[in-house]
Order: C-alpha cells, then sequence, then structure tokens
C-alpha cells in the first residue's frame, strides 16, 4: 500500500512537472540544530549572541551577564540564574546514530565555606520528562571551569522527509553562601555554551 | 486509505486550473498559535516563544517571572502573572483533544513559607473554566515542576474548520506564613510553560471546498 501511495505521489510530481516546480531542498543526511530561542534569567534580551556553523551542525552561545551571586552586595534572589535554549533538532529520514555534546564553560569565585552548583535540564516540547545533569565547585575556588557533557543517541525517523523536534536546554547557576564570611562575595558566570551533533552513520530508505 | 488520499490528492491537482492559489486543506487535528504573551510576571521583552513545526506544541520562556516576599521586596511583589493568549486551529466536525501544559523553575523557601502555582485555562465555546494549583511548602530550595492536563472538546460546522481562542492565565504567589520576612527572602520563579494539544478523535462530516 505504502508504495501504491509512492506511485500517486511520484504521479502528482509529474502532473506538476510542466508548471516551473519550485526545487524541494533535499534534506540532510544528518541531523542539524538550529537555535530557535535563547531567554532566561542568566540571559535577558541582548545579553547573549548566538554563533551557528555554516553547515548547522555546531553553536555557540555567548554570555554578557550570566552570573549568580550570593553574600555581601548580592541581593536575595541573585543566588541563582538560568538561561533555556529552545533548539530545533532536525532529523532526517531513516535510522540515525550520533554523538550529542554540550559544553559550558565560565569562571568561578567562592569563598571557603561557599559551594558552586552548574546544573542542565533537558526535555523535548510538549514531553513531562526531563533529564538533569549537576556539577558542584566547592571553595575556596578562584579558577576558570568547563564541563562537558557527550551522550550517544539513536533516531528512527519513518516521514520521508524527516522530523522536526523542539529540544529545550534549561541551564542554571547556582552559589550558596553556605559557612562563608557574611563580608564577602561569592560568584558563578555562565561565559559560553557550545552544542555539538556528530552524526555517525545514516541509513535511509525513502526520499523526500 | 491513503491510497484514497493520494488518488483525491491526484485528482484535486489536475481539477485546479492553472494559477490558482493551491489552497492546503485544514489538517485533522487541533493546531496552535501562539498570540500574545503578556502579564506582570512576563513584561514585554522578558518572554521568548518557540512553537513546534507542527504547531501542535509551544514553548515560552521567561527572563523574569518571578514573585517574592521578604528583604528586598516590595509589598506587591508576592504575585505575578503571565497571560497566554492562544489562537487554536479547530478541524471542521467534532473535535476531542487533551490539552497539557507543563511548568517549570525554581523556588526558595524559608521555613514556613509556601508558594502556589496556578493556571486558569479557559478555552472559547467551553462553558466551563478550569483551573489547577499547586503548592510548594517551606523549607524548600530547588527545581520545581508541574503538570495541568485539560480536556478540549470542540464542534464546528463551517467546513474550512475555525480558529477559537485559547486562554492560560498562569500565576506564582508567596506567602511568607510562619517564616521571618525581616531577615529572609522567600521567592518562586517560572523558567518555562510548555504547552500541547493531541487531538484523541475528530470527526468531520464535510469536506473543506
Amino acid at each position: 500500500m505504502r508504495k501504491a501511495t509512492a506511485a500517486a505521489a511520484l504521479a502528482v510530481l509529474f502532473t506538476l512537472s510542466s508548471a516551473p516546480a519550485h526545487a524541494a531542498t533535499i534534506p540532510s543526511e544528518r541531523v542539524t540544530i538550529d537555535v530557535v530561542t535563547v531567554n532566561g534569567s542568566g540571559c535577558k534580551q541582548g545579553s547573549a549572541e548566538v554563533i551557528v556553523s555554516p553547515d548547522n551542525t555546531s553553536f555557540w552561545v555567548i554570555y554578557s551577564d550570566y552570573l549568580a551571586q550570593a553574600g555581601k552586595g548580592a541581593g536575595a534572589t541573585d543566588f541563582r540564574k538560568n538561561c533555556q535554549l529552545t533548539l530545533q533538532i532536525n532529523v532526517p529520514q531513516g535510522f540515525t546514530y550520533g554523538i550529542a555534546e554540550a559544553t559550558y564553560g565560565g569562571y568561578g569565585y567562592l569563598k571557603p565555606g561557599a559551594t558552586g552548583y552548574q546544573s542542565v535540564n533537558y526535555y523535548f516540547q510538549g514531553q513531562s520528562a526531563t533529564t538533569t545533569w549537576k556539577h558542584s565547585f566547592t571553595g575556596p575556588f578562584d579558577d576558570n571551569w568547563s564541563i562537558t557533557h557527550r551522550t550517544e543517541f539513536s533516531e528512527i525517523v519513518w516521514s520521508p522527509c524527516g522530523e522536526q523536534k523542539n529540544l529545550n536546554v534549561n541551564s542554571a547557576l547556582r552559589v550558596d553562601k553556605g559557612s562563608s564570611d557574611a563580608n564577602t562575595n561569592s560568584f558563578m558566570t555562565m561565559d559560553y555554551q557550545r552544542g555539538e551533533v556528530r552524526t555517525l552513520h545514516h541509513f535511509s530508505w525513502k526520499r523526500c | 486509505m491513503l491510497n484514497a488520499v493520494a488518488a483525491a490528492l491526484l485528482a484535486s491537482t489536475i481539477i485546479i486550473p492553472p494559477g490558482s492559489p493551491n489552497e492546503t486543506p485544514p489538517p485533522d487535528h487541533i493546531t496552535i498559535d501562539v498570540v500574545t504573551v503578556n502579564g506582570s510576571g512576563c513584561p514585554a521583552g522578558t518572554a521568548a516563544v518557540a512553537v513546534s513545526e507542527d504547531n501542535k506544541a509551544f514553548t515560552v520562556t521567561y527572563s523574569d517571572y518571578l514573585a517574592q516576599v521578604g528583604v528586598g521586596a516590595r509589598p506587591t511583589d508576592f504575585r505575578k502573572n503571565c497571560q497566554l493568549n492562544l489562537r487554536v486551529n479547530v478541524p471542521q466536525g467534532f473535535t476531542y483533544g487533551i490539552a497539557q501544559a507543563d511548568y517549570r523553575g525554581f523556588a526558595h523557601l524559608e521555613r514556613g513559607a509556601y508558594a502556589i502555582q496556578k493556571a486558569n485555562y479557559y478555552f472559547q465555546g467551553m462553558s466551563q473554566n478550569d483551573s489547577a494549583q499547586h503548592r510548594y511548602n517551606g523549607p524548600h530550595s530547588d527545581d520545581w515542576q508541574a503538570t495541568d492536563q485539560t480536556e478540549v472538546a470542540a464542534i464546528v460546522y463551517s467546513p474550512c474548520g475555525e480558529k477559537r481562542n485559547f486562554n492560560i492565565n498562569t500565576e506564582l504567589r508567596v506567602y511568607p506564613g510562619t517564616s521571618n520576612t525581616a531577615t529572609t527572602t522567600s521567592f518562586v520563579s517560572m523558567d518555562s510553560t510548555d504547552g500541547a494539544i493531541d487531538t484523541t478523535y475528530q470527526f468531520s462530516w464535510k469536506t473543506c471546498p
């Protein structure tokens, strides 16, 4: 039955071929990413910049004001900041296997007794299930930090022109002043975030 | 059935005279567009909207949706709201579906304080309002997540379907309770709201010309 549908679709194409048909874009043979939105208390409008690679397989987000702080000079709600990215993941038709990688980096300045946390929640739009990664930094700490998450994935997509799904990536920074001297300040910044999808195997059995 | 659909598609392609706009038939499921996002918790420039490719789901992220009480908070800061106005495209016939909303955020609540996350759902054409609320009690200093589901049903006679309003009014509140607001601050913030409508069944009795 699928064959018959394909034949009919082909017939439609031929019927139209006399008219100047606009060339449909052939879907990529690999997984690509588009950054749809960047927003949160750590990346208010105008404070983050997005750079996407020409082949759409990786991106950078550069932050200018993503800082969580506690202690002297900090407001009561400043100890936690977040930034949520909505990414459109374009998956080609067929079976795809690859590796997704995310790197987060910034600076930490933590007094003895203070603790810093960097966490990330991942979830697909419309789904309640959330995956969380969490890392902690213990004061005294005064250095750059960077963390990489790497996940293997496999996808089977039946729809001939591939599938788009929105992945939400919500990162957060948190600083607990703990037993640190109340007259001091501890902070964590996120300076950049990088995401990449590497397609290692791809088999397709239909054509868009 | 796929065959018939393809055949019909083929037929319609042939019948359409050259030059006429090629109208896309309405889908057999509900789709959503986000029209406005506004409220004290999401003033202009603080919310971002991402709608899925198939228009069945959306995500709103916030940069300044935070309710607080205690040190540093003004008296009116304990309650913030954000109203989402959605345009829902309903196909012709009778449609029944489930709308789901996921709320995610962070709360820091001192012992004795508590926070409420509440949402009111109004779907044009349905008589009753639906509302749901979730309560978080201090001490709590962590992420929170809440999920609501509400039924949507519609009878649409117009052959090409109809656009209806779906309004979701979300709010965050913090109450100090027995906590000491002279020395502490309690707050609740929302990072994101996700909405999705899954069409469970759909009967149509007319075809869009």
